[in-house]
């Protein structure tokens, strides 16, 4: 190999790594924005992938060898690098003459000195490289000091306030029905006006409107409480004092006032017979189906006239009727002592307002009063919220006694003069009483407490 | 002649300082008429070199006419000159059949027209009729002529070398594409430097040219053209001619984007064919023995210019072939593949 092989060979090679430089410069300015794009969008959308994603940043060595890869296939031919070398040698194709038809006559027209030859070599310029890649990677090194975005931890709840109004009533209602107070027709319309309720309330927001209906439903079945709990009430007493006036204690009723109290219990059973609540207590007091039935169609139920029977049935009747009185009423919110027996708040006049639907706020106009329950609405995510909760590690410093500050086999040797002093020893002594003033707080927590201080003096 | 790839020998260095000093006399002598445009005798003596016609175009007065008569007399080529006008027939330049009495008999006999020469002179060639121009076509490209089924060749080397000029347009008639493809160079004829002038008037008091005596001799001219063809051409130089020419289509893609623009038809292969050949030639005429990226730059103007064909809106634009051909020479790299961005060649 001649020397002027030799420096075709250098030219060439040269060129290559030029090449080479240009394609890994496309290559890594795409695979840099590509990659600056990947990790801002894990920071803002997937925060739980950072910093893994960073393990994308190996790919920069693939793609490096994929640029050199690819930037084999177009390279200059020796033919090529000879044209150049030759226009920068100013040779005038002298040099690409003898390269195709070596003259040795005509070697000599070439240039002789080496320095020649050195600086018609192409030169690498690496300034043009560094400054092309600095944006792509300045972008990623930017991307990657994007501070991460919170993301809400927990779904978010819709329309919390209508799920909780609609789940009470319907709660109310299931009540209701296991006291078998109300009649099959009026249970159907009052599951059907809640379950409307509960579709209309699911995506959209509780409207003044809804509200009132919530309130309307609700007043409706304590009302259908407050009144199957007052019949069966009064025809507990009226089985009482019929009992009573059998046994002889209650002195002699009139006729009238004794059919009068007949009428009223036959009627409560007969209400009761329909809702259903009679039949479970109905074998205990002898009551057959068809007693049941005729009550049921009729109203029409005679006592027996057997006094002692009669006595018998009474009993047992002003027992169950007592019995389901005091089911209704803890149903209701009575009050015994002037506390509820249901909620257990202090009862007005005699009842409990809360129970009874009284509360302030129960809807309408009412509803927001300055005393009303706060009716929460639907919790909104945490997204763009300028000052995020941050759990601070305790902010009083661990009491130093507790230190341990190194072991031994003997009786620590203390040095007096090196010691702590009296002073500061007791201003860390939780025994010497002033460490409610005395306790150091953590750096981090002074900020706050000193804004917490500045504010209320502003105030 | 015949064109056949054979292994090329170097042309040593002594062959070449021998055809340059040749040529050196051929170049002197004619720089002895024509004073203050070497740039066109060099022009002139490289279309010589490469056996191509050459087509000078400039103002009256200029020494078009004066050029080609001194080349004919420092060659000592037979020398014919053609005064082209409107009414010139075909016959009068390649000649025509005429009746004889020969022994008795009549017979029709070739009287060879003013053709017949080593170096023609077609003077103000667009002022005669196409068919006259067209007369032409055979003798420039296959140097023979044929009339009435006879085929006639002319003598060697064949030169044509014709003028035209670029006023007084009226009653003449531009050279058709053909005509002008066969044309190797266009040289352009300009006026010369105050200092010329005054040197001429100075020297030619009545506008005669000094005496010129043969400088070459016919085996002389051969052995220059046997050393143009032995000048080697480089792959790199032969590939950087075929996109040069390619370019000058519109519809090439290595075309600048002003030659898609305003050009309407390219250069033909004739074309790239002269400026291998020209560039050959200019070589020699610069002392090397090898054809480099600056001899072809040298002759693309010539060879180039008039076989563009510019779209209507060049004129507007003020777009001229010469100025499309050094657009070209400036768009077209030497080397097909770009140069790395990274890398200071």
């Amino acid at each position: 190999m001649t020397a002027r092989d030799r420096w075709i060979d250098r030219h060439l090679r040269r060129l290559h790594f030029g090449q080479f430089l240009q394609r890994a410069l496309e290559w890594l300015t795409v695979y840099l924005f590509c990659f600056g794009t990947t990790v801002l969008v894990v920071k803002l959308t997937a925060p739980n992938l950072w910093p893994h994603v960073l393990w994308v940043g190996a790919g920069a060595v693939p793609v490096t060898i994929l640029a050199w890869w690819t930037s084999r296939t177009g390279q200059f031919t020796r033919g090529e690098s000879v044209a150049l070398l030759d226009r920068s040698l100013g040779a005038g194709g002298l040099l690409m003459t003898l390269t195709e038809a070596p003259d040795e006559d005509w070697e000599t027209h070439l240039p002789q000195v080496e320095q020649r030859w050195r600086e018609s070599l192409p030169r690498i310029r690496p300034k043009r490289f560094a400054g092309t890649l600095a944006l792509p990677l300045s972008f990623t090194i930017g991307a990657c000091f994007v501070p991460l975005r919170e993301i809400a931890a927990n779904p978010v709840v819709k329309n919390t306030a209508g799920q909780q109004a609609t789940s009470e009533l319907e709660n109310m209602l299931e009540a209701l029905e296991e006291a078998q107070v109300l009649e099959e027709k009026e249970e159907q319309t009052l599951r059907d006006a809640i379950e409307k309720l509960q579709e209309e309330t699911a995506d959209s927001p509780l409207t003044h409107e809804k509200w009132e209906t919530v309130d309307a439903l609700e007043q409706r079945m304590r009302m259908q409480l407050e009144e199957a709990s007052v019949g069966v009430a009064q025809a507990a007493q009226a089985a009482a004092i019929l009992a009573k006036a059998g046994d002889g204690e209650a002195g002699e009723l009139s006729a009238e006032r004794m059919a009068e109290l007949e009428s009223d219990l036959i009627e409560t059973l007969r209400k009761m017979a329909e809702n259903g609540s009679l039949s479970a207590g109905a074998g205990k007091m002898g009551l057959s189906k068809s007693d049941l039935e005729r009550l049921m169609k009729s109203g029409q139920l005679g006592l027996p006239k057997d006094p002692k029977e009669r006595q018998e049935l009474l009993n047992e009747l002003s027992d169950f009727l007592q019995e389901e009185a005091d089911k209704l009423s803890e149903l209701r919110g009575e009050c015994e002592g002037g506390q509820c027996q249901n909620c257990g708040q202090e009862c007005e006049g005699g009842q409990c307002q809360a129970c009874a639907g009284n509360k302030p706020g129960r809807g309408g106009v009412t509803r927001g009063r300055g005393d009303a329950e706060m009716a929460w609405g639907d919790e909104s995510d945490d997204t763009g919220i300028k000052f995020k909760e941050t759990v601070l590690p305790p902010g009083m410093q661990e009491d130093p006694k507790e230190e341990i500050i190194g072991l031994t086999k003997s009786e620590p040797e203390v040095d007096p003069a090196t010691g702590i002093s009296r002073q500061a020893a007791r201003a860390d002594d939780p025994a010497a009483g002033r460490e409610t003033w005395n306790r150091k707080l953590r750096p981090r927590h002074r900020g706050a407490v000193r804004r917490f201080f500045d504010s209320a003096e502003s105030e | 002649m015949t064109d056949t790839v054979t292994e090329q020998r170097l042309l040593s260095p002594e062959e070449v300082t021998r055809a340059q000093r040749m040529i050196d006399k051929l170049v002197d002598g004619l720089g002895r008429a024509i004073l203050g445009q070497q740039e066109l005798l060099d022009l002139v003596t490289i279309c010589l070199l490469a056996r191509g016609h050459m087509l000078l175009e400039g103002l009256p007065g200029l020494g078009k006419t004066e050029l080609v008569k001194s080349l004919s007399a420092l060659l000592g080529l037979g020398f014919r000159r053609v005064q082209f006008t409107p009414d010139l027939l075909p016959g009068d330049i390649v000649g025509s059949p005429i009746l004889q009495d020969a022994d008795g008999s009549r017979k029709l006999v070739f009287h060879k027209g003013p053709i017949f020469a080593n170096l023609l002179l077609a003077d103000e060639i667009n002022r005669a009729t196409p068919k006259t121009q067209s007369a032409l076509l055979e003798a420039m490209q296959e140097r023979r002529v044929t009339v009435m089924g006879e085929t006639h060749e002319l003598p060697q080397p064949f030169f044509v070398l014709a003028t035209q000029n670029p006023i007084e347009l009226e009653g003449t008639y531009p050279l058709p594409e053909a005509q002008l493809d066969r044309f190797t160079f266009k040289i352009n004829v300009y006026g010369v430097s105050s200092d010329t002038l005054q040197q001429i008037i100075s020297q030619r008091q009545h506008g005669h040219p000094p005496a010129l005596s043969e400088v070459l001799t016919h085996e002389e001219m051969e052995h220059l053209f046997d050393a143009v063809d032995s000048v080697h051409l480089p792959e790199a130089v032969a590939n950087y001619i075929a996109r040069l020419v390619n370019a000058t289509h519109p519809d090439s893609s290595d075309a600048p984007e002003e030659c898609r623009k305003y050009v309407r038809y390219g250069a033909s292969p004739r074309a790239a064919i002269a400026l291998a050949g020209t560039a050959r030639a200019a070589a020699l005429l610069a002392g090397k023995p090898n054809v480099g990226f600056d001899e072809v730059r040298r002759v693309a103007v010539s060879v180039l210019g008039h076989r563009l064909v510019l779209d209507y809106s060049a004129r507007l634009e003020g777009w001229t072939q010469v100025r499309m051909v050094e657009r070209l020479v400036d768009a077209v790299p030497e080397v097909g593949r770009p140069v790395p961005q990274d890398v200071e060649v």
